[in-house]
């Protein structure tokens, strides 16, 4: 057992209980309805029509043209085509929810599904980097960067942005980089097919030294760092750095308990089911219990979510879907998390109304990407429940009605979060940057 | 006349508009915030891509003048008359001809309507909008006032300030820093030992630690030049450029591979640039010619020309296409141009316009690659790699047709295979094996049907069969619907391939085919998508979807091993195959070794100037922008650039001895590295945002000099280093603290609480005596045994080295101007349990061993001169003493601890 020698020699005794850090809990510029964040990202681009924006207009118009003027997409478009699932109304609210999403149905009574997102490209890369850090390009800190910088972190053994997919998503590491906010906001990448916790955070156990050996180390480092102090003088930053070495002693213990999903009972491992999100989900779960600021659990690597040639995938993919989102919203609720916990399901874009017209794939039965529309849900959080805000066309192609666009959701997020988006500025290069840019506005509307 | 009507009609309509504005002066300032929440970002975002300077349809929508003239149309708006207003009809679409937006659906009702009711309330528009700027020249005028910001005035020669305390021997640059500390009354520190002294000096210069050795030849040396000695040995030192250079390449965003989706995609030769930049730095090559040569060596003339082709890398190197004028501004010049692309800039005199006469310069040039081998050899690779392309298709089309052979072959056994299926799938029924002998089937494909059979299907045509099997019907009852089966299977195969075939002609043939675009842009046709999973669950070959494999079809055999179709070859066949295959062996085999090149960049066969890019939107074009310098950095209009691209031009413009900001940005990106702070803070922004120097003199002094040495930067570090403002020990004076504690008056020198990424892996490889110190060559993966400095691993684009990052290395993908240094806990586990550190740490323990012998304190004492260059106190010898005494195995665990206490990583 690790512990009691070191902590009689403690680096806390010596400089003081606690010691300042980037990640130290900050006040928010106001009272926040939420304390968290759970970031559910279907990354491939989630189709709005075959989901939670239904379009019967779509059967009645199957294989005609989208009307008016001809217009201007990533590829040439084909002809409408209908969602090949079926929608019922759920809940108290009756919002109308695909089959292939069963479950989470069960739950539309708490979830606020926003219609009305547009986003400004039509490609992976920029649209994935708009939606995670606000700007095309990438150079610039993450949504869950900005929130730890805002906030800091209400547990000091832990990261406070918590990344999670079992390999990459596109574009990779830049979607959680912290870019020029300081490295300790920068998303904890995790492999979340990785069982084993040790595998799953690098450096968190000694694979040679004993625990009893690493004790009687650690007590050595600590009378040469106190001797280095007295050597220096008056140094207050030193002393707050050296104290991280406590902060690195307590993750060592702490950590592995964590992020090792083995801890939770069966049947709640059952019903996230075995995939890769579900495993992350219920990693997310537990993170969220244990006060990480943000997590954010990427749906599976590359862009599985990128229906191209054939939406019946879409089926697939929601009805594996279902059934971790489902039982995460529902252990939220179980161990009182839900309240205080914001959950964001969606992607960088949604999919086109009309058949993908292109000879790129082999079946043809597919949509395409889709910037002018698409759908994400919020639940939790402060977020008002069986509610959608916003509306697309007659169509489901283009947001038409109380649009919102990433800046707008992250302004709200933030919000959520009791940050106003325009005072959260960090100055860089000489200019005050912040999330939303120049843009954002805060959807009051959804907020309960 | 025309004009005069339309004057005439104009002043009329303004009139109105007048008129009907100020009856109602009491509800303006309601009028003006429905306009401003309501109608202006409705038309910014509706109407503005086609109606302001690009002027679709002669209309622009961006002034209330311009909307009552309007366009060829006729007037857009009508004041007063929301239902005669054309635009009204055209978002309401009820007029028969425009119908606007032309992209997208119709605005919402609630937006018409508030149009509507704008336009009837008399289409209130804020005064200073009123008459706006229609003039189409946007000649472009720097203000005095802009003219006279700091950065942009010429660089002065001052003269160091006469000091009235002159105690100890003091420098030029130290008169410009007394001259601030006296004029507040700030005291400084006393000067550093000379043990911290050669330890800073040492990981200035070469971003490693002194040796004990070094460290007494300068203990020893009493001469008044003992210092200068160090510098200038550290400056001939090969090292030296493994560190500055690195430097620079963080600002050049340098990395080892191209961005890839998932992983980077090779740049095999990018650390040509690398090791440019290093020997740049060891040479000391003028700064004037190092921007020559990374913006233009191709355009130099020899023997410059071939000397410096890899410094291209700094424009070949790019993450994405676009980044190039921010990163060529912001690092030559300290301007923030990249922030013009779409606007003028908000707080610098940079029009749009200069964004794009730079732009153009470099989209008059594109990457190149230069072959650093002889043409024969250049061309004997390309030819063999296209021989194994080709090959490789004969193999690759060879195989397809057998595999479409066999197909067709066993589609007409399916009825076959069914019933024989049928059999094994009885209760008790034969095995497959037996029942395909019996047949004379073959059992691969036999248990696949069986399989199949068994499986859920995602289409209805077996329904009938599965059924039949649900109920226990007979074999007489199946062989009917298995014949059916059969012909409806060939059926939609034959489909299939019909398609296919009017597909290909849509496409224009084979040419079509192979291009995305064509691909993209026609109208194909596609199998019915149930008929499609029939199709493929017996015919396709396997593949991927979303993340859901398909492993190939019931009769599908093909290239792939398991399931290989070489097994239904025979005779002339098979040895046709196996001649193909032998030959691509053969081919790989003598392919030779790839050759060197470098990653550079040249003027493109199509030289142009570009038009402004409205807002930044490349289907808005504007005016032209002419291929030339800045405006600011311009005394009148700037001259057209006339050679090529004008790279040339730009470099020279550049470093022109009379450009007020490249020596100031350079030597103040100097100074930062010494110092840990900028006499500018911010070294990439010299504009309005950017900070004002903390010691203006003192920069034009030191940029002067710069420039007087002829640009060297090795004569600026003994500039710098030599003053005693750089030699101040990091103590601290309790009223100067109280007066400056950011010390930005530097009156104390600054404590480096850990060093950076390099220096710190670098030192523990140092330390322990592993360093390999071979210069230059192919970048190596980080692994726990790679003992190579730093500055020769690779640098990952899509994904930088995690242990990088844990130290802030920066972001490879955009240019980075300082090194942030954070401390946290992350850092310590890697000290406490890293492979790498542990085994370094046995390697130190060896280290001591060999070089203390058997005595304890002397090993102790060893330790503490190599890795924090000085003696241990008597009580840090008896510390290490009982640990070692008490412990066992302890000498490893001894060093790994010394290692990650926070003395080893601190300077000064």
């Amino acid at each position: 057992m690790i512990g009691a020698g070191f902590g009689t020699v403690g680096f806390a005794g010596m400089l003081g209980a606690r010691t300042s850090g980037p990640l130290d809990p900050k006040v928010p510029h106001f009272a926040p309805k939420a304390k968290r964040v759970i970031f559910l990202f279907l990354n491939g681009g989630l189709s709005q029509v075959d989901t939670f924006d239904p379009k019967p207009m779509l059967a009645k118009h199957e294989g005609e043209p989208l009307p008016g003027p001809k217009i201007k997409t990533d590829r040439a478009s084909g002809n409408l085509m209908k969602s090949p699932f079926t929608f019922r109304r759920r809940g108290e609210s009756g919002l109308p929810v695909a089959n292939i999403f069963e479950r989470v149905g069960g739950l539309v009574d708490d979830i606020c599904v926003i219609r009305s997102c547009y986003s400004d490209n039509g490609n992976h890369g920029p649209s994935l980097f708009l939606m995670n850090c606000g700007h095309q390009l990438p150079g610039r800190p993450s949504l869950g960067s900005w929130v730890t910088y805002g906030l800091g972190s209400e547990n000091e053994n832990l990261p406070g942005f918590v990344v999670l997919c079992p390999g990459y998503p596109v574009m990779g590491p830049s979607l959680w980089s912290s870019a020029f906010l300081p490295n300790p906001y920068q998303g904890a990448y995790i492999r979340n097919d990785e069982t084993d916790p040790e595998k799953l955070v690098r450096n968190i156990r000694n694979k040679v030294l004993s625990d009893t050996e690493q004790t009687r180390q650690l007590a050595l480092l600590d009378k040469l760092n106190r001797s280095y102090l007295k050597r220096l003088g008056h140094q207050p930053e030193m002393e707050s750095a050296i104290a991280s070495m406590e902060v690195a002693y307590r993750m060592q213990m702490e950590v592995p308990d964590v992020f090792d999903i083995n801890k939770e009972p069966e049947h709640v491992r059952e019903r996230y089911g075995d995939s890769d999100f579900g495993k992350g989900c219920l990693m997310a779960l537990r993170l969220a219990e244990n006060d990480v600021r943000m997590v954010q659990v990427y749906y599976g690597n590359f862009q599985p979510w990128d229906s191209h040639d054939d939406i019946l995938v879409h089926g697939k993919l929601a009805r594996q879907a279902d059934v971790p989102i489902s039982a995460l919203i529902e252990d939220l609720k179980a161990r009182g998390l839900f309240e205080d916990t914001l959950l964001v399901i969606g992607s960088e874009f949604g999919r086109t109304p009309m058949i993908q017209n292109s000879g790129l794939e082999k079946i043809g039965k597919g949509r395409d990407h889709n910037v002018p529309g698409y759908t994400t849900l919020l639940a939790g959080g402060g977020v008002k429940g069986g509610m959608a805000y916003g509306a697309t066309d007659d169509f489901g192609f283009k947001a038409v009605e109380n649009r919102v666009h990433p800046h707008d959701l992250h302004a709200t997020i933030l919000h959520l979060l009791g940050l106003d988006h325009t005072r959260l500025t960090y100055r860089y290069s000489g200019r005050d940057f912040r999330l939303t840019d120049v843009g954002g506005r805060v959807i009051h509307d959804i907020i309960a | 006349m025309a004009v005069g009507k339309a004057a005439l009609l104009r002043i009329l309509l303004l009139a109105l508009a007048v008129a009907a504005l100020s009856p109602c002066r009491a509800g303006e300032a309601e009028k003006l915030e429905f306009f401003e929440t309501n109608i202006r970002p409705l038309l910014i975002e509706n109407c503005y891509a086609c109606h302001t300077q690009s002027k679709m349809g002669g209309l622009r929508l961006d002034s209330r003048e311009t909307m009552v003239r309007g366009g060829s149309s006729g007037p857009a708006i009508r004041p007063g008359n929301a239902a005669g207003s054309l635009l009204i009809q055209a978002v309401g679409h009820t007029h028969e001809r425009l119908k606007m937006p032309p992209s997208g659906t119709r605005l919402s009702d609630k937006q018409i309507e508030g149009l509507a009711a704008w336009i009837q309330d008399g289409a209130v528009w804020p005064d200073e909008d009123l008459a706006p700027q229609i003039s189409e020249s946007t000649a472009f005028a720097v203000t005095p006032r802009q003219r006279a910001f700091w950065s942009f005035q010429p660089v002065s020669m001052p003269v160091p300030p006469e000091i009235r305390n002159v105690s100890r021997g003091i420098a030029p640059v130290d008169r410009f820093i007394l001259a601030r500390l006296e004029e507040k009354g700030i005291e400084r520190a006393p000067a550093a030992d000379k043990r911290t002294l050669i330890r800073r000096a040492t990981y200035s210069l070469i971003g490693l630690p002194p040796t004990p050795e070094e460290i007494d030849a300068f203990l020893a040396d009493s001469s008044p030049n003992a210092f200068e000695t160090v510098v200038e040995r550290l400056l001939a030192s090969p090292r030296y450029g493994e560190r500055w250079g690195r430097y620079w390449l963080d600002l050049a965003r340098y990395a080892d591979g191209k961005i890839g989706i998932r992983v980077d995609d090779p740049y095999p030769n990018a650390f040509r640039y690398r090791d440019w930049v290093i020997r740049a730095f060891n040479d000391d090559l003028p700064y004037d010619q190092f921007v020559r040569a990374q913006l233009a060596a191709d355009l130099l003339s020899e023997p410059e020309r071939e000397k410096h082709l890899a410094g291209l890398g700094f424009l070949a190197l790019s993450p994405r296409g676009d980044d190039r004028v921010d990163v060529v501004t912001r690092t030559f010049l300290g301007l923030t141009v990249g922030c013009a692309q779409c606007h003028d800039h908000k707080y610098d005199p940079i029009p749009t316009k200069d964004f794009y006469s730079l732009q153009g310069v470099f989209a008059s040039s594109a990457y190149e690659e230069y072959p650093l081998a002889p043409e024969e050899r250049v061309k004997v690779y390309k030819d063999a790699e296209k021989a194994i392309a080709g090959q490789k298709d004969v193999i690759k089309t060879f195989i397809e047709r057998q595999t479409e052979q066999l197909i067709d072959v066993m589609l007409d056994q399916t009825s076959e295979y069914m019933m024989a299926a049928w059999d094994v799938m009885q209760e008790g029924g034969p095995g497959a094996e037996a029942v395909a002998k019996e047949t004379d089937l073959d059992a691969e494909i036999l248990e696949r049907w069986v399989t199949y059979l068994r499986s859920d299907k995602e289409h209805q045509f077996l329904d009938d069969w599965d059924a039949l099997v649900e109920r226990g019907g007979t074999r007489e009852d199946a062989l009917p619907l298995a014949q059916a089966a059969e012909d409806f299977i060939r059926g939609v195969h034959k489909e299939k391939y019909e398609i296919e075939d009017r597909n290909y002609v849509k496409l224009g043939g084979a040419k079509g085919l192979l291009d995305e675009r064509t691909r993209q842009y026609t109208n194909l046709e596609f199998l019915d998508l149930k008929k499609w999973y029939l199709w493929r669950d017996l015919a396709s070959p396997p593949f991927s979807q979303n993340g859901f494999p398909f492993s190939g079809g019931v009769y599908y055999f093909g290239p792939q091993e398991d399931r290989s179709i070489d097994r239904f070859l025979g005779g002339v066949w098979k040895a046709h195959l196996e001649g193909l295959r032998a030959e691509l062996k053969r081919l790989e085999e003598e392919l030779p070794e790839p050759y060197p090149f470098i990653h550079g960049y040249k003027d493109s066969g199509k030289i142009k100037d570009l038009q402004v890019h409205v807002r930044g939107d490349k289907d808005n074009l504007g005016e032209l922008a002419p291929r030339r310098f800045l405006h600011i950095l311009s005394e009148s209009e700037p001259e057209r650039f006339t050679q090529g691209s004008g790279r040339l031009e730009l470099a020279n413009h550049i470093v022109h001895a009379g450009n007020p900001l490249t020596a100031r940005v350079m030597v103040n990106r100097i100074w930062q590295h010494h110092f840990g702070q900028g006499i500018v803070a911010t070294p990439s922004n010299y504009g309005q945002l950017g900070e004002r120097p903390s010691h203006p003199k003192l920069l034009d002094y030191l940029a002067a000099r710069f420039i007087e040495s002829g640009w060297s930067i090795k004569a600026m570090h003994r500039e710098i280093m030599l003053s005693s403002t750089y030699q101040l020990s990091a103590g601290h004076v309790a009223d100067s603290f109280e007066k400056d504690a950011a010390n930005k008056l530097l009156w104390r020198a600054n404590l480096v609480q850990r060093l950076d990424a390099e220096a710190l892996r670098d030192a523990i490889l140092s330390v322990a005596g592993s360093l390999d110190e071979d210069v230059g060559g192919p970048p190596v993966d980080f692994a726990d045994d790679n003992r190579r400095r730093t500055v020769y691993c690779t640098v990952g684009r899509t994904t930088t080295d995690r242990t990088m990052m844990l130290f802030d290395f920066p972001d490879p993908n955009s240019t980075s101007e300082k090194r942030s240094v954070t401390i946290g806990p992350m850092q310590r586990l890697y000290f406490l349990n890293s492979n790498f550190v542990m085994k370094q740490a046995k390697a130190l323990a060896e280290r001591l061993a060999r070089e203390a012998g058997d005595d304890h304190a002397a090993r102790i004492r060893r330790a503490y001169e190599l890795l924090y260059g000085r003696p241990p106190s008597t009580d840090e010898v008896r510390v290490g003493l009982d640990y070692i005494e008490a412990t066992q195995d302890p000498w490893p665990k001894y060093a790994q601890t010394l290692l990650g206490a926070s003395e080893f990583s601190a300077v000064n």
